[in-house]
């Protein structure tokens, strides 16, 4: 985007010169460029500035508290801790009501102040030696901040948020259910950013780290977390890959779907492993998974089939192929999969094949190099889990590597080129 | 500022998020201290080691007799359950626990205890309301190790040299408060700083 900026002021003498353009119009669009250029680099500078002085202060407060001033009266011990929440509530105020447009001012002092009353609640609990309730002291944390979220539109606080829900689904006994809810709670914000800019530094930030950390809460929580794990994991990629299906913007403006894609590969390079479907206890099938589990993951396989039959009526044959891995994981789930394990493997194996040639052929199409490089990537790490899986001496496999590192250049070079042609 | 929330309902709703954030605290604050001045002092024996927790700083992790407790065979004990266990002062000064009823009793101090396991058929581990004494990061390593050393097991022919460690803790309406960590009969920081 930058690039193109500049590219475009510097081509405005010569079209002006041509006569394409007048020089008002020339200078219109010199000036916007100009502002737009200059406005959001020394704004996100200061806003990350301020984000992280406010991020790190809190931090250190929480350290300082945890070494434990027991020399100290139980008063000024109190005192000390309180005082970081107190500026913290300060600086929201001041941010509402002198400096609501300044978006690091407010984030500053969402965090300083989520992290202030985390200070303070750790201190309450050093002193009366409250016992190890982690998830405890993570909920009511999170709980108490995330008004914050809204009430500043503190992004930051929202991430931390997540992290927050995150450790909390892993310390404690949480349902499927329970997880949902809480990062429920955070999506208005993230549906409000991507409205204002779906492209913005912020809706990328906040998707590229909600999602995962959704994905991993969720994990925390499953049982029989093998099984029902690599189910998860195949319907949270193929649904990022389809719900994020536009192709708008550079790659690393699209984390959901760099996320599905190279999740879809992923689960689709384990289902071409024999032993991943002959393994005893990864598909052992006990009676007591939750059926709140089940019908979690049997409502995200429907809205990844219903993404992946529109994504077949728009034409769009590979993304709809995303929810292959997903959808066979579930019908392996039918059969006793240990003794379709080699025909299952092989159908995996012609899969990614099959999705690494399709991705290199798009990359090639739409003269994306890294898309193409992907592809080959693809492949290239199929070709060399089979050279682990054989039984091939060491030589044999050395030159095998070798080769197949050889041809990956090869292709490498010839797909720049017809990139660039 | 965002622009769905009109700024005086922000403001508004600021005041009383901040409200419940100074709450929070101070009421566990009011009902400690409480409980610290008015509650019933009793002595559990115990056994420190030293572990770490992120937020609140290094302490001394104590593990009870008083957490082993004799129950009938086929009493119902579902792992995790919430339940009641009252107190009792045995000969030897030290408290110990009863067996875990489903309510509280109506007389008498308790403990708000979780079902553990069973160690054996008649004995059933109990997660007390208190399992870790804080401490300055410097000290808590040296309180273990003088732990450790001053329950050393005796050498043949030696006298015993173990005095074991205990807590003071303030019970309260089922609300428990550990007051000191004593090793030696002395609080833990001055037998720490005078074994310096």
């Amino acid at each position: 985007m930058k690039q193109g900026r500049e590219w475009l002021l510097e081509q405005l003498p010569e079209l002006e010169r041509a006569g394409v353009l007048d020089a008002a119009a020339g200078e219109r669009l010199r000036r916007h460029y100009q502002a737009q250029g200059e406005a959001p680099r020394s704004g996100w500078a200061r806003i990350l500035s301020a984000v992280l002085g406010a991020a790190l202060i809190g931090l250190g407060v929480i350290l300082l508290v945890a070494h434990n001033w027991d020399g100290w009266s139980r008063g000024m011990r109190l005192a000390t801790a309180f005082t970081p929440l107190l500026l913290g509530q300060l600086a929201c105020f001041l941010a509402l009501l002198r400096a609501p447009a300044d978006a690091g001012w407010r984030e500053a002092a969402a965090v300083f102040t989520a992290a202030g009353f985390a200070a303070a609640l750790a201190l309450v609990g050093q002193i009366y030696h409250f016992p190890g309730d982690l998830d405890r002291f993570l909920l009511t944390c999170l709980l108490v901040s995330l008004p914050l979220v809204y009430l500043l539109n503190a992004s930051l606080t929202a991430v931390l948020c997540a992290a927050a829900m995150a450790a909390w689904a892993a310390a404690s006994d949480a349902t499927p259910f329970m997880v949902v809810a809480l990062f429920a709670t955070l999506l208005p914000h993230v549906w409000q950013a991507w409205r204002q800019d779906a492209q913005s530094l912020r809706s990328v930030a906040l998707a590229s780290t909600l999602a995962p950390l959704f994905f991993v809460a969720m994990l925390a929580v499953l049982p029989h977390s093998w099984r029902l794990g690599w189910l998860w994991f195949a319907e949270c990629a193929a649904l990022l890959w389809l719900m994020d299906g536009r192709e708008r913007g550079g790659v690393l403006r699209r984390p959901l779907q760099n996320y599905g894609r190279a999740g879809v590969a992923v689960a689709a390079l384990a289902g071409a492993l024999t032993e991943f479907w002959s393994h005893g206890n990864f598909w052992y099938r006990g009676d007591d998974s939750p059926a709140q589990a089940w019908w979690l993951l049997g409502a995200v396989l429907v809205g990844v089939l219903w993404l992946s039959l529109r994504a077949l009526r728009a034409r769009d044959w590979l993304g709809a192929a995303g929810a292959f891995p997903a959808l066979m994981l579930w019908l392996a789930l039918m059969v006793d999969s240990e003794r379709y394990a080699v025909p299952l493997a092989l159908l995996f194996n012609v899969y990614v094949l099959g999705l690494g040639i399709a991705i290199v052929r798009q990359g090639v199409a739409a003269r994306q190099m890294a898309r193409a490089n992907s592809g080959l990537v693809l492949l290239a790490v199929l070709i060399l889990m089979r050279f682990f899986d054989s039984d091939w001496p060491f030589t044999v496999r050395g030159v095998a590597f070798v080769l197949v590192g050889v041809g990956f250049l090869g292709a490498n070079l010839w797909l720049k080129r017809r990139v660039q042609a | 500022m965002n622009t769905r929330i009109p700024a005086r309902f922000a403001v508004a709703a600021l005041a009383l998020l901040c409200v419940v954030q100074w709450a929070i605290p101070a009421l566990l604050i009011q009902r400690n201290q409480v409980t610290l001045g008015e509650g019933t002092a009793y002595r559990f024996r115990t056994a420190p080691v030293d572990p770490i927790d992120p937020f609140r700083g290094r302490y001394v992790a104590l593990d009870f007799a008083a957490a082993r407790v004799e129950v009938p065979a086929t009493g119902d004990y579902q792992p995790d359950a919430r339940m009641y266990a009252p107190i009792e002062v045995g000969e030897d000064g030290y408290a110990y626990l009863l067996p875990p009823l489903p309510q509280a009793p109506a007389q008498g101090d308790y403990l708000v205890v979780r079902i553990g396991w069973r160690d054996e058929a008649h004995q059933l581990r109990l997660q007390l309301p208190f399992d870790r004494y804080y401490m300055n990061e410097d000290l808590a390593p040296q309180a273990e190790r003088l732990y450790l050393d001053r329950n050393r097991m005796p050498m043949s022919g030696d006298d015993d040299p173990r005095r074991p460690a205990y807590v003071v803790v303030r019970v309260r309406g089922g609300n428990a408060v550990i007051e000191e960590l004593y090793i030696d009969d002395l609080p833990v920081r001055e037998r720490v700083l005078q074994a310096r």
